[in-house]
């Protein structure tokens, strides 16, 4: 476990031009300057998209729920789907900046900024869903006032919004490196916990009622944990890809290969968690009455329609990474992620609706299906994070200097006595590298 | 407006604060300042009568869960001590106090039921349910005969009456341990003293949190703002309050509380319902818990419900 | 009045007694005795309290005979005949007894008293009155729920007869309709449980509202979302 007690310096002090220090944070304006057209056509879709959002929220705001696709048979939709997701992929990708820490997974070093930037990003989207659900957003206070102890809701809501905290202060003291690596690993104690508390209490909000018999199951939580920790990997795998090609950040290749071995092992876990829930709820010896027509469902149109995806992205996923021959390639790295990725958002969307297939009195609902104004405001919530991300992928520095990364490597090998010897890539797109 | 629920206590600042909020301004030390303290200001507003309106219910917490007549047999004093009041400090809402001593509950008779939603009806017509809304508060099911089977009865039968079928009238069950209430993130609907669970309209945050954790479906959301034609409004209960909030079967609060009886127990042309005071053990409820034999929906959830079906 | 009821009785079982059956009644008919209960309590303008919600205040009465012979309360003419055509079909009660056996289980032999009905003990009760007590003789249980006031006492003062047809008691109704709409009391008897169809379905849920013209716009942004995409993928390929 490394604990460097001196930091590597103060940051430069003459700035660049373009360059603003804020709350000790050198924001590199100057950069948007330089930026490609492909990059502001991106950020103008991402605008134009975002736009969309508002109108669909103001929309929202002046009409009222009609206007959303739920109902009484299906009291949440998307915004819960997203909300679940988001939550696993901020919490997933923390898992791997505290490894650097916790474990002296040093290999992981170069993303440890990206990845807080990312969980901080991914819990604001989080937040954002629950805000974009309430038609009176400003009652959001009694949950300050009043909280109830006994809705678990409270807990994951107040549980996002510290970890959100958590995240920027952490992402503040990983960037101007103040405090060293002590108050990083101090902080590390703090948000890797969080996350975990975070998810779980995610998942405890469906595993927690007994009205709904398809979550009231206990593996919900592990599964949650597990599923976020996959789609986190998978997400933080492919954000270091696109960093490293717009040119923003570089890393080794075999710091990708670590990932995607992680990402492998995580994702077996996580299908072995859901056949074993699979096989727990719909085996004849155990089903109560109604949970076979449920078990059809899964496999029938309009649910099938997303769940068989899920096994089969999950399956070929961890095939595809399942061969050490290739498992290096980028293509299948890449490919492999964003299919985990894309199928923990089907499993998430899944299971929010098929929850809702049959109502406690046992009526069957007709499948829900989110209207113009709930897929705008969800997209809407996607690009105000794709676009911090994007701007931050200019402005901030999330690039961990080389010589500090070098220092932290030989300050590890020297205290482990290991011998890792990987060639350092220069920071060139990677995808030239094969 | 003491018997209309969930209207907003006067003088409550803290119902609507970003009503009054300005949008997207800039954060100075001073501001921040301000909002630390009108913060503190709102918790104080809000925690300090919620405390307040505490002491009378646990005042009659701490009285003992005897009924005056001592007559009714365990079974009923056991669930006249189970459905004590809970005590759940939320912000005050001006309902009609229980008139005494109650712990309200139904029993129905599935054998008379012919499944007419009269019942239903006749409580759309008495709680300003909108006829926009796509709700109600009472569902009939057409039971299957041989079993208490949900998953096989039928919610929109066109025939009533049929003698190959039962049917099983689904309300609220004002629950001695309500999972809504539970699962409330603000404690916008409590229990009150005389067993019914209650709604506050201004508070409900429209989260539907707790249309997920209720196993009997009664909890409902207006969608839509409730429409109801202006000759047909019941001016005893709300109606405006309840756009974009949960609400529910509230035992018709209104009227029992003051001696009457609930809107489908009047409806109902087989007299299938009964309603009345368990803590009576002359209440025709009480006698039918001590002379029939009856069942609950979902008795396993251990939900405790105040409804009791007899057949 | 009296007299002319009671010949119709007589004229109506020896009918029975010396022509065949029926074949459209079915198996056992029985006699029209019964049928004539309420119309005397009918007919007896004022009739004691006991059962002054059937018929003082005409909210409750059987409409198989009110339909044809409208009922005034305050009558004060004679009572309507005509009910020599009639034929009195017992469901579930047939059970009692073969034929016109069945009749006599609670009704007095009508050559002696026709307007008198058996109490368990054999003493006669009045049939214009209160008959509850003739039920008790087999429906025990439900009188005795009926006098705790769990079974039968949503309307006030209402007895047996309020609700039951004593000749097609398994299953009759006769109510308020919609009460709380303000269209008071109208009759409407359901002998034995046939289908029929309930007041209103249940409603569905309201539509998803969406604005025209959010779908425009939404259309719009779409195109040009794609002419963005558009952009950057061909900026990519002529890098």
């Amino acid at each position: 476990m490394t604990r460097m007690g001196d930091h590597v310096g103060e940051p430069a002090i003459a700035l660049r031009p373009g360059v603003k220090r804020f709350i000790g944070i050198d924001w590199d304006i100057g950069a948007l300057r330089t930026a490609g057209p492909r990059y502001w056509a991106f950020v103008s879709l991402i605008i134009a998209v975002l736009g969309l959002g508002l109108l669909a929220w103001g929309v929202f705001l002046a009409r009222g729920t009609g206007v959303m696709g739920m109902r009484d048979a299906y009291p949440w939709g998307l915004w819960f789907a997203a909300y679940m997701y988001y939550v696993g992929l901020s919490a997933g990708g923390l898992v791997v900046y505290a490894s650097v820490h916790l474990f002296g997974a040093e290999q992981f070093r170069p993303l440890s900024r990206l990845a807080v930037l990312l969980a901080a990003v991914l819990v604001l989207m989080a937040l954002l869903t629950i805000i974009t659900d309430l038609p009176r957003p400003w009652r959001v206070i009694w949950m300050l006032l009043t909280p109830n102890p006994t809705s678990p809701f409270v807990y994951t809501a107040s549980a996002a919004t510290l970890y959100l905290i958590v995240c920027l202060i952490d992402l503040r003291i990983l960037i101007t490196g103040k405090g060293g690596e002590r108050l990083a690993y101090r902080m590390t104690l703090i948000a890797l916990p969080l996350a975990v508390y975070l998810h779980t209490t995610t998942a405890f909000v469906l595993a927690l009622n007994k009205s709904r018999e398809l979550w009231n199951s206990a593996v919900m939580v592990p599964i949650f944990l597990t599923s976020a920790t996959a789609s986190g990997i998978a997400m933080l795998l492919i954000c270091a890809y696109l960093m490293q090609k717009i040119g923003a950040m570089a890393f080794r290749s075999s710091m990708f290969r670590s990932l995607s071995t992680l990402l492998m092992t995580v994702i077996i876990i996580d299908l072995f968690l859901l056949a074993v829930e699979i096989i727990t709820v719909f085996w004849p010896t155990a089903a109560h009455p109604g949970k076979a027509a449920r078990l059809a469902h899964f496999f029938e149109a309009p649910y099938g329609l997303m769940f068989i995806p899920v096994l089969v992205l999950g399956v070929s996923a961890a095939t595809l990474l399942a061969r050490r021959s290739t498992r290096h390639l980028p293509a299948v790295q890449l490919t492999a992620a964003a299919m985990y990725v894309v199928a923990i958002f089907l499993k998430r969307y899944v299971l929010m609706s098929m929850g809702f297939v049959v109502d406690p009195l046992g009526q069957f609902a007709s499948p829900y299906t989110p209207s113009l104004v709930e897929v705008l405001i969800a997209l809407g919530i996607l690009s105000v994070g794709l676009l911090v991300v994007t701007l931050s992928a200019k402005i901030l520095p999330l690039q961990i200097p080389e010589d500090e990364i070098e220092a932290h490597r030989r300050a590890h090998e020297s205290a482990h006595s290991g011998s890792q010897d990987d060639p350092v890539l220069h920071p060139k797109p990677v995808l030239e590298v094969r | 407006m003491s018997d209309t629920p969930a209207s907003p206590r006067p003088g409550d600042a803290a119902t609507r604060p970003a009503d009054t909020a300005p949008p997207g301004c800039t954060i100075t030390r001073r501001r921040l300042l301000e909002g630390i303290g009108a913060t503190v200001g709102l918790l104080a507003a809000g925690v300090v009568p919620a405390l307040v309106s505490a002491l009378p219910k646990v005042a009659v917490a701490a009285e003992p869960e005897t009924a005056p007549g001592a007559g009714p047999g365990d079974a009923v004093s056991r669930i006249v001590k189970r459905n004590a009041p809970v005590n759940y400090p939320g912000r005050p809402v001006e309902y009609a106090d229980p008139a005494g001593d109650q712990s309200w509950a139904m029993v129905i008779d599935v054998k008379a039921c012919i499944g007419c939603r009269r019942c239903v009806y006749a409580c759309v017509l008495e709680n300003n349910i909108g006829r926009n809304s796509g709700f109600t508060y009472i569902e009939v099911l057409e039971m299957e005969p041989g079993a208490v089977d949900l998953e096989s009865s039928t919610l929109n039968f066109a025939e009533g009456g049929r003698p190959d079928k039962w049917y099983l009238p689904v309300q609220c069950m004002q629950c001695a341990k309500p999972p809504c209430v539970y699962g409330c993130k603000v404690k916008a609907t409590w229990k009150e003293p005389d067993g019914i669970v209650v709604m506050d309209y201004d508070k409900c945050i429209a989260c539907r949190n707790c249309l997920i954790t209720c196993p009997y479906g009664a909890r409902r959301f207006n969608w839509v703002r409730p429409y109801v034609p202006e000759d047909e409004v019941n001016p005893d209960t709300p109606l405006d309050e309840k756009a974009f909030t949960v609400e529910k079967c509230q035992f018709c609060l209104h009227r029992t509380r003051n001696g009457g009886t609930t809107a489908c127990v009047e409806a109902c042309p087989v007299g299938a319902r009964m309603f009345g005071d368990l803590k009576d053990p002359d209440s025709n409820v009480s006698v039918l818990l001590r002379t029939r034999r009856v069942f609950q929906l979902k008795e396993k959830l251990g939900t405790k419900p105040m409804i009791w079906y007899v057949g | 009045m009296r007299c002319e009821l009671i010949d119709a009785l007589r004229s109506q079982i020896g009918s029975f007694q010396s022509g065949p059956l029926s074949a459209s009644a079915g198996s056992r008919l029985a006699a029209v005795i019964a049928a004539l209960i309420v119309a005397f309590a009918l007919a007896h303008g004022s009739p004691d309290p006991a059962h002054a919600g059937q018929a003082a205040s005409g909210d409750l009465y059987f409409d198989p005979c009110a339909s044809c012979h409208p009922v005034d309360p305050d009558a004060t003419r004679a009572f309507p005949s005509g009910f020599e055509g009639h034929e009195i079909v017992l469901v579930g009660h047939d059970r009692l007894g073969e034929e016109s056996e069945a009749c006599l289980v609670c009704h007095d032999d009508p050559s002696r008293d026709p307007g008198k009905l058996k109490l368990i003990d054999g003493s006669l009760v009045d049939i214009a009155g209160d008959v509850s007590g003739v039920c008790f003789r087999c429906h025990s249980e439900r009188y005795r729920d009926w006098q705790a006031g769990t079974h039968g006492t949503l309307r006030p003062s209402c007895t047996a007869l309020g609700c039951h047809d004593p000749h097609a008691p398994a299953w009759t109704y006769g109510g308020p309709l919609l009460p709380l709409a303000g269209t008071g009391f109208q009759v409407r008897v359901l002998s034995d449980r046939q289908p029929f169809t309930p007041i209103a379905g249940p409603p569905l849920p309201a539509p998803v509202e969406t604005p025209g013209w959010l779908v425009v716009v939404t259309a719009l942004g779409a195109l040009a979302s794609i002419g963005l995409i558009g952009f950057m993928v061909r900026g990519g390929s002529t890098r």
